[in-house]
């Protein structure tokens, strides 16, 4: 199954739920009592999703290694690479 | 007889990088007594970038360095199957040849790949030791973000889809080649969501990614715009 195909079916699944809650709100008393809940669960969930999200990502770019080193010693081998060519005698420009 | 492995720089314009990159893969090869070679495909670059390539063949030699040039800009994926075409290795590295990859990582990957024998092993600056270097916030934003929608949408069990230093077993390679349609950006993440289609084990190592020392680095808004194109186009037809 495609990626996008298990979205859809995921997606309609957790629809038809949340319809079948929306609709049989007077059978039960707790969908009664939770209606203003259940009203909006989908805009609720996605913005939990998005908080997640955010805070997952903001945590990644925050313990993203900055290999400053590496930069540095790339440097030193860039000087090592052409001292040692040229002694075999390339010719850069 | 110990493997070889063939190691495919596509090259554009990097006169000034591709000298320092062959050094370089001499050094940390030659010492662990590797057997390798380099093909340098170089797409017609207007700098002399071919002319700095035959130097490198007349000292290394022509066993070790093969020249494979093109007549004019093909693109990546192209210049993959062109450079294949002429590798005799069992295994295949791809890699910049900007110096955003070190070649002293190549050592990580044989390692890895003899662990457990993976067909594919690829480089991730999101795990380990791996990272960057001379990133502002807002690249790493924009990095991790797109990192984080991709494993979202396209769950490929690889850290980082958007690499491009890799290791492959060269039939793998060939295979994964033939089932990749995409072509430019989009190639590298491909590359990676059908080797998981097509069950093939893939074991990463950490690297660092040096942004490129001389030239422009290449990360604007059109850039942006290419890989959702291509996330979507994925996340559609895989």
């Amino acid at each position: 199954m495609k990626k996008l195909t298990q979205w859809v079916v995921g997606v309609n699944i957790l629809s038809i739920l949340w319809l079948s809650l929306l609709f049989n709100q007077y059978d039960s008393k707790i969908s009664k009592e939770h209606f203003l809940v259940i009203q909006f669960l989908p805009i609720i969930l996605l913005i939990f999703f998005g908080v997640f999200a955010l805070a997952v990502i903001l945590y990644r770019v925050a313990t993203f290694n900055d290999c400053k080193s590496a930069a540095e010693d790339l440097q030193a081998e860039i000087k090592e690479a052409r001292t040692a060519l040229q002694q075999k005698g390339f010719k850069f420009d | 007889m110990p493997p070889k492995y063939s190691i495919l720089l596509p090259t554009y314009n990097e006169k000034e990088n591709l000298p320092v990159i062959v050094y370089l893969i001499h050094k940390y090869l030659e010492i662990s007594e590797i057997e390798y070679e380099i093909i340098i495909i170089d797409d017609g670059s207007p700098d002399g970038t071919l002319e700095v390539a035959k130097q490198l063949e007349t000292i290394y030699g022509k066993d070790k360095i093969l020249l494979r040039p093109r007549g004019k800009k093909l693109g990546l994926g192209t210049a993959y199957i062109h450079g294949m075409k002429h590798a005799t290795g069992d295994f295949i590295i791809i890699m910049d040849a900007d110096l955003s990859h070190h070649p002293k990582f190549i050592l990580d990957f044989l390692k890895k790949q003899a662990e457990q024998d993976y067909d594919v092993v690829t480089g991730s600056r999101y795990i380990g030791n791996g990272g960057v270097s001379g990133w502002d916030f807002k690249r790493k934003l924009v990095s991790r973000g797109a990192n984080f929608v991709s494993q979202l949408l396209l769950r490929p069990k690889v850290s980082d889809l958007t690499g491009s230093f890799r290791l492959y077993k060269k039939p793998v390679l060939e295979k994964l080649i033939e089932s990749c349609i995409s072509k430019g950006y989009v190639f590298q993440m491909e590359m990676m969501v059908r080797a998981r289609q097509l069950n093939y084990t893939i074991g990463e190592v950490p690297i660092t990614f040096v942004d490129r020392v001389y030239g422009e680095s290449k990360l604007g808004g059109s850039e942006i715009v290419q890989f959702v194109k291509s996330l979507l186009y994925l996340f559609a037809t895989t």
